[in-house]
């Protein structure tokens, strides 16, 4: 696991425009650089209190889609946001129907792991699914679980395997392998799916 | 301190314009001039070519070296190294234009003294930062959108009673900006601009681009924030006090690009 400050990388604890949020990215992607063989990237929002949607698009969101783009085994988890910050991220994913992990970073450790955002309504089911499982879990299994019993039925038992390899590349969910069949688990345990 | 009221009647009156009296009317009020109307007329004159009002008529305003000095067109990294948090009686930026810029101290520690003005006149913390980040959308949009961004202002005015922040730019206005997306392209008015500006979600891009929200730290605020705006763009003026727009109205000096002025009185808060 790896923690990128927020606060120290650009010393401020009001963030906005989208022009300045693209600084904050290259200042992002040059400090994980050398990081980049680690599972897990914690952005820690301490002390910054305010960031505009446009500067979080531009900075978090995209340092997020870069590392889904060119670095797919990396997840990133939003830590210590504030509640300004977590309305402008709900606005923002909202709008685009995308959803994060956030938590507090205390010490070294990551607790009440949070969805924020917004999935789409199986997405969502697929994920609390998931969630009600202590030990990493497969498709299949959900779709027996979930009364799609037809496991024949390819369409059915596709689909699910659709929505949680969709959420393990939202960095929702953590994917693993065991012979030719994914596993997924949260990709911080205890993670609540709000509201 | 003239109302905002009387100085957009002043630039109703076409017939100053056209005989220059606008420019010793000016002069004559040029003392009691808020921030905002100073830059305001001094980006009027400008675009009119009319450089010589512009520094005759504003020799008499407390900002008249400073605008004065926006003449040269200072560059960001030729400001003098200013790292006080104490803000000053009024301060003038031109604007960063590239991103790398905005890492520099000169910058930051220019918005911690926005931040500690507006608190100074009794604006909450919350709000201050808000406006902190609505400044910074704001000059974000003319780098991006106003097709001028080395005309880029942000300037503050501070005083125990009275806080103004203005952040200004002589580029395309938001009317021809606007026209670029093809749902706003039949937009005829820069009234319907700045209007449209202040929704959430509209930007040049269109309404589905997810951009365009850089007034939601202040609007969603204002109505409990006991302060009040002022848009320009165009032949339009805009008022917005307590989260409620009016006093729109159409004036007779077209002022190319954008002005943005929010302002508090302590009075307000008791």
């Amino acid at each position: 696991m790896q923690t990128l400050s927020i606060f120290e990388l650009t010393g401020r604890d009001v963030l906005g425009g989208a022009v300045q949020g693209e600084s904050l990215l290259a200042l992002l992607i040059s400090a994980a650089r050398p990081h980049l063989a680690t599972d897990l990237i914690v952005l820690d929002f301490a002390k910054v209190e305010v960031a505009t949607s446009s500067y979080l698009r531009t900075s978090a969101l995209a340092f997020r889609r870069f590392l889904q783009s060119e670095y797919p085994g990396i997840r990133v988890v939003f830590a210590n946001i504030s509640e300004s910050i977590r309305d402008e991220l709900l606005f923002l994913l909202g709008n685009q129907c995308d959803a994060l992990v956030a938590c507090q970073l205390v010490g070294n450790e990551l607790k009440e792991p949070l969805l924020v955002g917004q999935l789409e309504e199986m997405q969502l089911v697929a994920l609390r699914a998931v969630i009600a499982h202590t030990e990493p879990v497969d498709a299949k299994t959900l779709a027996v679980l979930a009364g799609d019993s037809s496991v024949e039925d390819g369409k059915r038992f596709t689909k699910w395997n659709n929505r949680l390899a969709s959420l393990a590349q939202r960095g929702i969910l953590r994917e693993s392998s065991l012979g030719r069949t994914k596993f997924y688990a949260p990709i911080v345990k205890g993670l609540a799916c709000g509201t | 301190m003239i109302d905002n009221a009387v100085f957009d009647e002043l630039m109703l009156d076409s017939a100053l314009i056209s005989t220059q009296q606008l420019a010793v009317e000016c002069t004559k009020l040029a003392p009691q001039l808020r921030l905002s109307q100073a830059i305001e007329f001094h980006f009027l004159a400008k675009q009119q070519e009319h450089i010589e009002w512009a520094v005759q008529s504003i020799q008499s305003s407390p900002f008249s070296s400073m605008l004065i000095d926006s003449q040269k067109c200072r560059r960001f990294e030729d400001n003098p190294i200013l790292t006080s948090v104490s803000p000053f009686n009024f301060e003038f930026l031109r604007c960063p234009i590239e991103s790398t810029m905005f890492a520099d101290t000169r910058w930051s520690s220019f918005c911690f003294r926005i931040q500690q003005a507006a608190a100074l006149v009794g604006l909450g913390k919350r709000f201050a930062q808000g406006i902190v980040a609505t400044m910074e959308e704001l000059v974000s949009n003319a780098i991006e959108h106003s097709q001028c961004p080395s005309s880029a202002i942000v300037a503050y005015q501070s005083t125990d009673s009275f806080f103004e922040l203005v952040i200004a730019d002589a580029g395309e206005g938001l009317l021809a900006s606007l026209r670029r997306a093809a749902e706003f392209s039949g937009l005829n008015s820069s009234d319907e601009a700045i209007e449209l500006a202040l929704r959430e979600n509209v930007s040049r891009f269109g309404s589905g681009a997810g951009r365009g929200n850089g007034f939601r730290q202040v609007l969603r605020n204002l109505e409990f924030a006991g302060c009040s705006m002022r848009f320009r763009s165009g032949d339009a003026v805009l008022h917005m006090n307590h989260a409620e727009l009016r006093n729109q109205m159409s004036v007779a000096t077209n002022y190319a690009g954008f002005l943005m002025a929010l302002s508090a009185f302590s009075s307000d808060f008791g």
